[in-house]
């Protein structure tokens, strides 16, 4: 017979995150959008925003943006400031994640606007796709969704950032705004 | 109470590997007898809640840092400085969130300053960084054991490093007692002489300074801001924090030449402030539009050590021809900063509520009048 030995389990059980109630969404075009942007201050992150911010408003109502610029990328929003931009927005896109600590900040800051009732979605790039999704089943939304953009932007020009906004707006109405796609929490 | 399980004596190790519960080195096995007696060495209880980061709703227990603390090697002795160093790195502070994730891929720097050091047998002299030394390796290991099992700093959970760096296994040193008047980095703090902390900051990998035909002061301060202002470290013209580890001779050639430890910080923050040029010419561009404002002063240049308070400045290492060190940290200030705790004996009596810990008016808490005197005895 094998001898055993008993040990302590190094990894202690994890109480289940409480879930995040992803906020309804509403019809695209149903009132003009007041969109709300989270920069997390990463090199071109404000650019991206506010491009995809235009290219939405050429395609829904838009009747404001309202942009908050983070000071460290590697911190979600406080509660307050989490307050003030969900009253200022009926829908709000993160950003950008393109890093370790800054896609799961960002990420951590549109499940904080999720939670008080706003539509909201991370812009990430391809890279930390798997890394987001570990995270948003530690925060408790597994299998959340995001917009994906290729690595890197920090790079690229304002030309190609217009590109990396036009080829996600339809992914960014799908996610915020009811129009027949399967969006939030799967 | 962390669980228990049972494993075959022959597998236990390889048990450890496939599970992913350990850095890649082999580990005691953290059985329920060696588990306590860590315990017992800390004076706390095992449920007492030693930090967390609620960002991850993940929190450690004196228990839970003690089974990581015997599969790293510790002993008993070691495990109150495991503790503080754990305190020190889930401050809100040090942003564990952030250093234990991102890419840049930080070491959990560990430096120990005062007597106790030298009681559990810490190494501050030769190899002071490198290894051969049960103390300095398993303690840094033991936090970074934490790190991983208990808050999912591995690659594949929520540790998103590109490459990492050999300190994120173990970087734990003490400093060596400096040449009077200079202060030990505690006491410099404010601590008291009998007080032994624990300062943790979150780093690159060390660079070591080499100037082997200088005394003067100037000049070897001048090489260390060679190493510190080099446009290749991410930080630099970003305002960041960073460790500087001066060896014997240099520390004894500074000293003699009459500079204070504040005037070797002031010194090196200020020189190794960098023209925005020197980064375009290394063909770094400057941050435009970022929360890493890239913006020089009025003397057109940009801080690299976000200032004299930014650099810490610790001695160790053993006699030579004149070699130092310097860690960065691994992103710029506003992300990161090192936090320093004093390390609680066990013998001491709770509350702590010396200068590293709040103040807690105890008046203002009412006490349940024990509902019989054997109940209140039993307390």
């Amino acid at each position: 017979m094998t001898a055993t030995i008993r040990v302590h389990r190094p990894t202690p059980v994890v109480p289940d995150p409480i879930p995040v109630d992803v906020a309804a969404r509403g019809a695209a075009g149903e009132r003009p959008l007041r969109i709300g942007l989270v920069d997390n201050g990463k090199p071109k992150a404000r650019e991206l925003l506010v491009l995809l911010a235009e290219e939405l408003a050429a395609r829904v109502p838009v009747a404001s943006t309202h942009l908050v610029s983070k000071p460290s990328a590697a911190s979600p929003l406080d509660d307050a400031e989490a307050d003030a931009l969900a009253a200022a927005s009926d829908v709000v896109v993160t950003g950008l994640g393109d890093c370790g600590a800054c896609s799961a900040c960002s990420l951590q800051d549109a499940l904080l606007l999720e939670r008080r009732g706003v539509p909201a979605t991370v812009l990430i790039t391809d890279v930390f796709v798997a890394h987001v999704n570990r995270f948003a089943g530690v925060l408790g939304a597994p299998g959340y969704h995001h917009l994906v953009v290729p690595h890197p932007v920090a790079t690229k020009t304002p030309e190609h950032l217009r590109m990396l906004a036009r080829g996600a707006v339809d992914a960014s109405l799908a996610q915020l705004t009811a129009v027949g796609v399967e969006v939030g929490v799967r | 109470m962390s669980e228990l399980v049972e494993l075959p004596v022959d597998r236990v190790l390889e048990e450890f590997f496939e599970r992913g519960w350990t850095d890649g080195l082999p580990v005691v096995p953290p059985t329920p007898e060696a588990v306590a007696a860590m315990v017992a060495a800390s004076g706390s209880a095992p449920d007492d809640v030693v930090g967390g980061i609620p960002r991850r709703g993940r929190s450690v227990t004196v228990e839970e840092a003690a089974v990581n603390a015997v599969m790293a090697g510790c002993r008993p002795d070691y495990f109150p400085v495991v503790l503080a160093a754990l305190g020190a790195a889930l401050d809100p502070v040090f942003n564990a969130h952030a250093a234990f994730t991102s890419t840049g891929g930080a070491a959990t720097c560990v430096i120990v300053s005062g007597p106790l050091a030298a009681e559990i047998g810490m190494n501050a002299g030769a190899n002071a960084l490198g290894g051969g030394n049960r103390a300095n390796a398993t303690i840094g290991r033991a936090v970074r054991l934490v790190a991983r099992n208990v808050f999912g700093a591995a690659s594949g959970d929520m540790d998103a490093s590109s490459l990492g760096n050999p300190g994120k296994v173990s970087l734990c040193f003490a400093e060596a007692e400096p040449p009077a008047p200079w202060q030990r980095l505690a006491v410099r703090q404010g601590f008291a002489e009998t007080d032994t902390t624990v300062t943790v900051i979150a780093t690159e990998g060390p660079r070591q300074v080499a100037n082997h035909l200088s005394e003067d002061p100037e000049g070897l301060l001048r090489t260390f801001v060679a190493t510190i202002a080099t446009p290749a470290i991410f930080s630099v013209g970003k305002g960041q924090q960073g460790v500087v580890v001066l060896g014997p001779e240099q520390a004894l050639a500074l000293h003699q030449a009459g500079w204070s430890q504040r005037d070797v910080a002031a010194f090196l923050a200020r020189e190794s402030r960098v023209h925005p040029d020197q980064l375009l010419a290394a063909g770094v561009p400057l941050e435009v539009d970022s929360a890493h404002d890239m913006t020089p002063g009025p003397d057109g240049l940009l801080p690299t050590l976000a200032s004299a308070d930014d650099v810490v400045v610790v001695t160790a290492g053993g006699g030579g021809p004149g070699w130092s060190a310097y860690l960065p940290g691994f992103a710029p200030a506003q992300h990161s900063r090192a936090v320093t705790r004093r390390v609680r004996l066990p013998d001491e009596a709770l509350p702590d509520c010396g200068p590293d810990a709040c103040e807690v008016d105890l008046s203002t808490f009412r006490r349940p009048a024990p509902a019989s005197p054997a109940a209140g005895a039993a307390r």
